[in-house]
């Protein structure tokens, strides 16, 4: 066998190689309602890093409870809801 | 009757039903195979899966620990703790997928399975395998040191720590030593249920007694220590860069690259069950502690200066509720405690047979193999057992230590599951170089620009296994067709719709 066609091949293989990567790179969401509920989520998450850096304080007291507490427990929720949504519209 | 002795009964009567129950789930094994053994040959239902997870999830750090670290540190808790487990939920939505689907595709049930097959590496293999079975032990080692105090307190000492510690730990090896899968899952229902109910009423019962109710406890809690009420909180170790690093190492830590949670990704009899055991499992994990803020910020408020506030639980439910009252919840403490440490031990036998020992040993029959996982849990045990009875520390160290150290497979686990262009060279290195950081920054307790080990250990582990695996050849195509192409194929998506 001659050397031009096994370096040809290996030349197609490489190329079929970072074709595939770049076909099955699967790092940001593929829809729009994907999109929408990651950047929810990023969001509800920015909101306590670093977003505590402003609602670190116990005042105003809402329903009785301290700032810092409504804020957490707030946005933790926003995460859970966005997340039970995306399991009944979402596949992945 | 004696008081000592309702305590004993009680704690017997929970310890006999725990193993009642897992002796039951090893009746109800379909056959004798290690996929029986180690994944419930993928059967595990909403319920199993859902009670399994969670009440693996909650430790002795929930019971004892939680307590602590509210008191100490106040609110801090509330920034990191609802975070790790909501997020960790998420991942576990979003990897546990593909696991699932590899898992049932290549009959993977290990981590190492799916990392050494994608990789192609037997060393990488058996590293992973010996590396997350060692972090395993001190995860145990505080379960069984959380019983052994449990024990001694509940029975006022008339069980000592190490009887209590090396008895309940007993208990558990039986049932995992028998049942593997089946009666870990069987055994986490019951005590799932009976956790949640128990820290829930401790911590609201203890709230109205002691602080007059939520709203008051609040106003106490403002009153006395407003700093409480803040970040860093009054001893000033939670800053934000703090809460932060520790929310990121425990998410990825306990909720994705844990071994226990990949094999229970494995075991789902279906994605769709999977799928809502990870969205509604934050529910479970977060509200559980709704009362016990209260109860453990107020704590400190109206009684500043306990000794040791990982007690402050127990402590106090023996002193204002009624003995049965206490004995009980306690014993809710002991299912946290006791369903974590079935299934840390459980995933550890697991690695060491199939991640090392079948890797050397390809020949090795069915038998053989069931067999090598017994004794594997039962060595783990032992270590386990022995570094519980030298009494550790029960806060956050041995934790960080576990969960920084497990999370070091996670860029590995990612390339395999999400980026194609991962290399062999790449994950053995960041995984190398991540494990030697965490081990070095924790031990020499290095916590740079005010940020836990474990993330310095992520980070640098995912700076090196990006590096490495772009200046390496990448995967030969057939592998990446083995996996991100079948994960991407029509056959992928019929499964996922079954």
């Amino acid at each position: 066998m001659s050397k031009r066609p096994v370096q040809a091949e290996k030349v197609q293989e490489e190329e079929d190689v970072y074709e595939l990567i770049k076909r099955h790179t699967y790092i940001f969401p593929r829809t729009r309602l994907g999109w929408i509920l990651t950047l929810i989520i990023i969001v509800s998450f920015l909101m306590v890093y670093p977003g505590l850096i402003w609602a670190n304080t116990a005042y105003p007291f809402i329903f009785g409870m301290p700032f810092t507490y409504v804020w957490l427990t707030f946005w933790v929720h926003v995460i859970m809801v966005t997340g039970f949504y995306a399991a009944k519209k979402l596949w992945i | 009757m004696d008081q000592v002795v309702i305590s004993i009964l009680i704690v017997v009567l929970f310890t006999f039903v725990v193993l009642s129950i897992g002796i039951f789930g090893w009746a109800r094994k379909l056959d004798t195979s290690t996929q029986d053994y180690f994944v419930a040959s993928r059967t595990l239902g909403f319920a199993a899966l859902f009670f399994t997870y969670t009440a693996t999830y909650h430790s002795a750090s929930a019971f004892l620990g939680t307590g602590g670290f509210l008191y100490a540190h106040g609110i801090a808790y509330w920034a990191i703790g609802p975070y790790t487990q909501t997020i960790g939920g998420l991942l576990l939505y979003i990897f546990g997928s593909r696991i699932w689907l590899l898992g049932k595709k290549y009959n993977f049930y290990t981590p190492g399975d799916l990392l050494g097959d994608f990789y192609n590496s037997k060393f990488l293999k058996v590293l992973t395998g010996i590396v997350l079975a060692a972090f395993v032990i001190p995860y145990v080692q505080l379960q069984l040191a959380g019983a052994g105090w449990i024990t001694e307190f509940v029975t006022f000492g008339a069980v000592p720590y190490v009887w209590g510690a090396v008895a309940l730990g007993l208990v558990v090896l039986i049932y995992v030593y028998l049942g593997g899968m089946r009666s870990v899952a069987w055994t986490d229902i019951f005590m799932g249920v009976f956790m949640f109910f128990a820290i829930v009423a401790g911590g609201w019962y203890l709230t109205n007694v002691l602080l007059g109710g939520p709203t008051q406890a609040w106003l106490t809690i403002e009153e006395t220590t407003p700093m409480q009420l803040v970040l860093p909180g009054e001893p000033g170790y939670f800053t934000l860069p703090m809460a932060f690093s520790w929310t990121v190492v425990i998410t990825i830590g306990l909720s994705v690259a844990a071994p226990h949670v990949i094999m229970r990704m494995f075991s789902a009899t279906s994605i769709k069950i999977l799928k809502w055991v990870a969205v509604l499992s934050p529910i479970f994990l977060v509200w559980i502690y709704i009362s016990y803020i209260w109860f453990g910020m107020g704590t400190r408020a109206l009684f500043p200066g306990i000794e040791y506030p990982d007690e402050i639980l127990p402590r106090f439910l023996f002193e204002y509720t009624p003995l049965a009252f206490a004995a009980l919840i306690c014993a809710g403490g002991l299912a946290a405690m006791l369903s974590t440490a079935n299934s840390q031990l459980h995933a550890s036998g697991a690695l060491l047979t199939r991640d090392v020992y079948n890797t050397l040993k390809k020949d090795a029959s069915e038998k053989q193999l069931l067999n090598v996982g017994r004794i594997a849990i039962l060595i783990i045990f032992i270590f386990s057992a022995y570094a519980a009875i030298q009494k550790p520390p029960l806060l956050a160290m041995l934790i960080a230590l576990a969960t920084g150290g497990m999370a070091q497979i996670f860029p590995m686990l990612f390339g395999a599951l999400f980026w194609p262009r991962a290399t062999k060279a790449g994950a053995i290195s960041g995984f190398i170089v991540g494990t030697i950081i965490m081990v070095w920054f924790e031990l020499g307790n290095i916590n740079l620009f005010g940020m836990m080990p474990g993330i310095w250990a992520l980070g640098v582990n995912f700076l090196v296994f990006i590096i490495v695996s772009l200046l390496t050849p990448p995967q030969p195509a057939e592998k990446i067709r083995k996996f991100h192409g079948f994960l991407d194929s029509d056959e992928a998506k019929n499964m996922l719709r079954q």
